[in-house]
């Protein structure tokens, strides 16, 4: 970056221009981790389950084990970092006594990373999932203190009955437009450029800067302070959704321009740079039912790459991507589907056919999400890999049988080491709010409970 | 009924004048001679000493006082006993968003908005629960603030003698009352002098202004509809002037306050139903009603998602993407000519004999193409295939599958959407319905569905509404036979208040529609929740219900509903949660 170019910027700023335009892209925040590389927790969740089992074969004497030569052929090669899990299960889900909505799928999604049961309000009561509660506690060390993000969300039911983020009750929903991810993540930034590591700080730049910051900060401080007081006086049911907006405007804070940095020089991983995004479709509208949705393979990948690379950057610690929508009512021609997701999941059983798209479906999705897995195991950290400071947690919200009673899940990397990697966990049974409270203390956090703490038994050990 | 009371000395202060210059003090209402106590953590209390800036107007009698007590204007008290709807700070959709921000400036709206896309929820995007800031948001309303004020903005002149310090004042105090919709408080008038006098350290007069109105355009007082009110008795509250003529302007015109109605407010003439019945019918004659009022029909019709709605080619090659710009064209223009060039009822909307076509279209409808390309033209439809909405290609394509019809959603949306039903979630594992064969039409394939003693409790109440529709396929054109079969349109309706019996075809169950109570009474309904943001509570629905019945008599015109919703004390009072 030129110095001119910093100081169009900060004319257009003046001008009344975005805050978003300066360079916070280039802000240190990563000086506490030269010792200890950061941990980290992406959550990718994918509708529907898989169909473990052949057509027509008996769960209870088959079993449920995961297998490398069928839907996870494409982590075969990186298993000896996987961690497959056996034997747990959902009974959250279907604790259901409010909206009947949220019967199956709906129950499933909302209990999925928060444990919590479905008793509570459309609010979803105080549900936090763990993404969010890491977040909270530990998000103000990276400009954004999570990410959600995902691909054709929108499809099913009503949208508290399909959303897998909440933070107090209220969802998150995950943003699908890579333009405007790219513009969050990457203010400024308009092609890949990666920074020049040998600029040095300008007076003058620093000055501007400087302006910058001030009428950024007075804007947001204002703006803080008038939601502070809109608090005071709002009912109990928005606080949350309050609380929300704060949150925002905490991101923001930090995405101004700080005073006497040095631009450059300051990237987390050898690779970090704006990732080329091209030109994906943009969704535009609702989405509406059974729609043949081609675009998500133009788009997916490229949501996955912006992903990654807000880890790499070091922009999020606790990243959550949501493949389409739970009870996914799209079909997908490019894969040879021509019936929906949704119906694919209740009739796999029943038809060759009907288990060739379905799995093909599954198949290609954890293909995706294999190819983010190995970005972080192919970016070096320390003396290992970014693969080895994270979690990934790979996690459907309820199983191909379209129930709760075995959770379809696993963990790729060793998050410092506290996961065993190579291996299948039989679980016995236990209920995933263990499982979801091992991770958020790997993560750092000293929990001792979470969600309805009447599903819950206790950590479970993945050492 | 309709008592009043002393409005607060915050409000009758704001009543007065805008540029007010009152004491920051403590303005409970539990001072007001009638002694209505306030709870405490209730939106009437002031939260914290005389500094608080909690800003009057909206909810909010936080600070300031120094009106005279029991002088000024007053506003209702709820009737006791009654059940209201919630106190709720409502966030403004993309689209009332992006009309707020094109009024506030007086210019066209930034062609390429940032905004992420509001979900629907039961065919609407206006609902209240759905409807929060995250963080991507957050920064979308920044960056959009910050390009509309510096593309769209025009600084006001400032001359002599006045100041530029005065120039600013009063633009704080003008743009800011329209921004928020209600006028500043002292503190606020005063926070934002500061920032124009802190930012002009940095820039010139014109660079202080748009830092204000690029703080402004992403306020909360901005972003959320409040409807707070003020406490009334015990939890319920009454909204203030500035609430209500909020809540009108965005029920009528999905848009900001108009300045007449700002100063409704200011003189305090929004407090009665008849004077709200009047402010809403001045709105509902405004050329912005039109497109607010086609919104909530859409959303009525469920066809709020047609622009991504997509068919396989393999079976309807004849859905293309100018067929489908035309079916949303078609659906538009007939609904504004049911509202606002024919009578406006519901039975207009189900049974009116016309639509209207262009050149893409009228080969599904089989009539004339008008010859004039895309222009629609007005056409009188084939009388035994086509009445109202309900046979609408819009209509029928959005409620079938890519491939085929579909007797379950169809059927689904009459009694769900149409008479305002719940139905159970279908269970866990559910047989399929074969895909389209050959030999077999769509009604025979659904067969399985009466057939299975799993599926025939939910679906006898759901598939014979949906056969009924089965002269139209999955685009909406007509047919009479299938798969080299006569199709059979016979259907049924069980479980009805006024509807239960056997049918033929669209038209006939239109006119059973039309002569339907349950039927005014649903879309009744859906007006409700469509002006209130939220499913109607359980108790409320005798209330529309009561909204219904005399505007049934006269065939229920969809924009009476709406007035009618707005004089309802429901409009005018809460109860705080």
């Amino acid at each position: 970056m030129t110095r001119s170019l910093l100081k169009r910027r900060a004319l257009l700023q003046q001008l009344g221009a975005s805050a978003f335009l300066a360079a916070p892209v280039f802000r240190s925040v990563l000086a506490e981790a030269q010792a200890t590389a950061p941990l980290r927790l992406v959550v990718f969740h994918f509708p529907s389950g898989v169909s473990m089992l052949d057509r027509g074969a008996d769960y209870a004497v088959q079993g449920s084990t995961w297998s490398y030569d069928h839907v996870l052929a494409s982590l075969k090669d990186i298993q000896s970092d996987i961690l497959l899990f056996n034997n747990i299960t959902m009974p959250t889900a279907d604790v259901v006594t409010v909206l009947p909505e949220l019967e199956g799928h709906g129950g499933g999604v909302r209990t999925m990373l928060t444990s919590n049961t479905n008793q509570a309000e459309r609010s979803y009561g105080d549900a936090t999932s763990i993404d969010q509660m890491l977040a909270n506690a530990f998000g103000s060390r990276t400009k954004f203190g999570s990410l959600q993000l995902g691909v054709i969300t929108n499809t099913n039911g009503t949208s508290f009955a399909r959303r897998v983020v909440y933070n107090n009750g209220t969802y998150i929903e995950p943003v699908e437009n890579a333009q405007a991810t790219f513009a969050r993540l990457f203010p400024g930034a308009t092609v890949p450029t990666p920074p020049s590591p040998t600029m040095t700080p300008d007076p003058q730049a620093t000055a501007e800067l400087a302006a910058l910051h001030a009428t950024g900060k007075s804007r947001l401080d204002q703006l803080r302070a008038e939601l502070t007081a809109i608090k005071a006086i709002a009912g109990v049911d928005e606080q949350s959704k309050l609380d929300l907006h704060l949150t925002g405007l905490r991101e923001l804070e930090n995405s101004l321009p700080v005073i006497g940095s040095t631009p450059g020089a300051t990237f987390q991983g050898v690779t970090c740079a704006p990732p080329n995004i091209g030109n994906p479709p943009t969704p535009t509208g609702f989405v509406k039912l059974d729609n043949p949705v081609d675009y998500i393979q133009e788009l997916g990948p490229v949501m996955q790459e912006l992903m990654y690379q807000a880890i790499n950057c070091d922009l999020t610690r606790f990243a959550t991507f949501q493949w389409m929508s739970t009870g996914d009512n799209n079909i997908y021609p490019f894969l040879a589907v021509n019936q929906t997701h949704h119906t694919l999941e209740h009739g796999w059983r029943e038809d060759d056919n009907m288990k060739g798209m379905y799995d093909r479906i599954q198949n290609w999705l954890m293909l995706q999400i294999s190819t983010f897995i190995k970005r972080l195991k192919a970016t070096p950290e320390g003396n290992g890999s970014m693969l080895d400071n994270t979690a990934v947690l790979v996690v459907s919200e309820m199983w191909g049988e379209h129930g709760h009673d075995e959770l379809i899940a696993l963990i790729a990397g060793k998050a410092g080491g506290a996961i065993r990697t190579g291996r299948t966990l039989d679980a016995g049974g236990r209920p995933h709010g263990d499982l979801l409270l091992s991770l958020v203390n790997i993560m750092g956090l000293n929990a001792t409970t979470l969600g309805d703490p009447k599903y819950l038994t206790g950590p479970l050990n993945l050492g | 009924m309709r008592n009043s009371n002393p409005i607060l000395p915050i409000l009758s202060l704001l009543l007065a004048a805008a540029g007010c210059t009152g004491t920051a003090g403590d303005g409970r209402r539990g001072a007001s001679p009638n002694g209505a106590n306030v709870p405490p953590g209730t939106a009437a209390t002031s939260t914290g000493g005389g500094s608080s800036t909690i800003p009057g107007g909206p909810g909010s009698p936080g600070s300031g006082t120094g009106g005279a007590v029991g002088v000024g204007p007053t506003l209702p008290t709820a009737p006791s006993g009654a059940v209201f709807g919630p106190t709720l700070l409502r966030r403004l959709t993309n689209i009332e968003y992006r009309n707020t921000v094109q009024a506030l400036l007086n210019a066209p709206a930034l062609a390429t908005e940032p905004l992420q896309p509001d979900s629907l929820t039961n065919g609407y995007d206006n609902v209240s629960v759905s409807l929060t800031v995250p963080p991507s948001l957050c920064a979308q309303y920044a960056e959009l603030a910050a390009k509309q004020t510096l593309q769209a903005f025009n600084v006001p002149p400032c001359a002599a003698p006045s100041t530029e310090t005065e120039c600013a004042s009063t633009f704080i105090a003008s743009f800011g009352k329209r921004a928020f919709r209600r006028p500043l408080t002292p503190a606020e008038q005063k926070t934002y002098e500061g920032m124009y006098a802190d930012q002009r350290t940095r820039a010139d007069h014109a660079g202080g202004l748009r830092q204000i109105v690029q703080t402004m355009l992403q306020s909360p007082y901005l972003l959320y509809r409040f409807e707070l009110g003020l406490a009334s008795a015990g939890a319920q509250r009454t909204l203030t002037p500035y609430e209500v003529a909020t809540e009108l302007a965005y029920l009528f015109t999905a848009s900001t306050p108009d300045d007449e109605l700002l100063a409704a407010a200011d003189n305090n003439a929004l407090a009665t139903p008849a004077q709200i019945e009047q402010a809403g019918r001045r709105l509902l004659a405004l050329p912005a009603a039109k497109p607010a009022l086609r919104r909530f029909v859409q959303g009525f019709e469920d066809t709020l998602g047609l622009d991504m709605l997509s068919k396989d080619p393999a079976v309807y090659p004849s859905y293309t993407p100018e067929l489908r710009g035309a079916l949303q064209a078609e659906s538009a223009r007939f609904i504004d000519a049911v509202l606002w060039e024919g009578d406006g009822t519901y039975a207009s909307l189900l049974s009116a004999p016309f639509s209207f076509v262009n050149d893409t279209l009228a080969p599904l409808y089989g009539v004339a193409a008008p010859g004039l390309g895309e222009t629609l033209v007005k056409a009188t439809l084939p009388p035994t295939e086509r009445r109202g909405f309900l046979t609408q290609a819009a209509v029928l394509a959005a409620h079938s599958k890519p491939g085929e019809s579909s007797p379950v959603k169809r059927g689904k949306f009459i009694r769900v959407g149409l008479l305002c039903q719940d139905l159970p979630s279908p269970p866990a594992m559910v047989p399929q319905i074969q895909p389209p064969a050959p030999n077999l039409t769509t009604r025979e394939r659904f067969a399985a569905h009466s057939a299975d003693p799993a599926c025939s409790g939910c679906h006898t109440l759901i598939d014979p509404l949906g056969f009924g529709l089965e002269n139209y396929d999955g685009i909406g054109q007509f047919r009479t036979t299938e798969s080299g079969k006569p199709v059979d349109a016979s259907g049924s309706i069980t479980g009805t208040m006024d509807l239960d019996g056997s049918f033929t075809g669209a038209l006939e169950l239109a006119s059973k529609l039309t002569a339907s109570q349950e039927a005014k009474q649903c879309l009744t309904l859906k007006a409700y929740s469509w002006a209130f943001g939220r499913a109607a509570l359980a108790p409320e629905r005798a209330v529309v219900n009561k909204i219904a019945e005399p505007l049934g008599v006269t065939g229920l015109d969809i924009r009476e509903a709406l007035v009618a919703i707005a004089r309802s004390d429901n409009f005018q009072f809460r109860s705080f949660r």
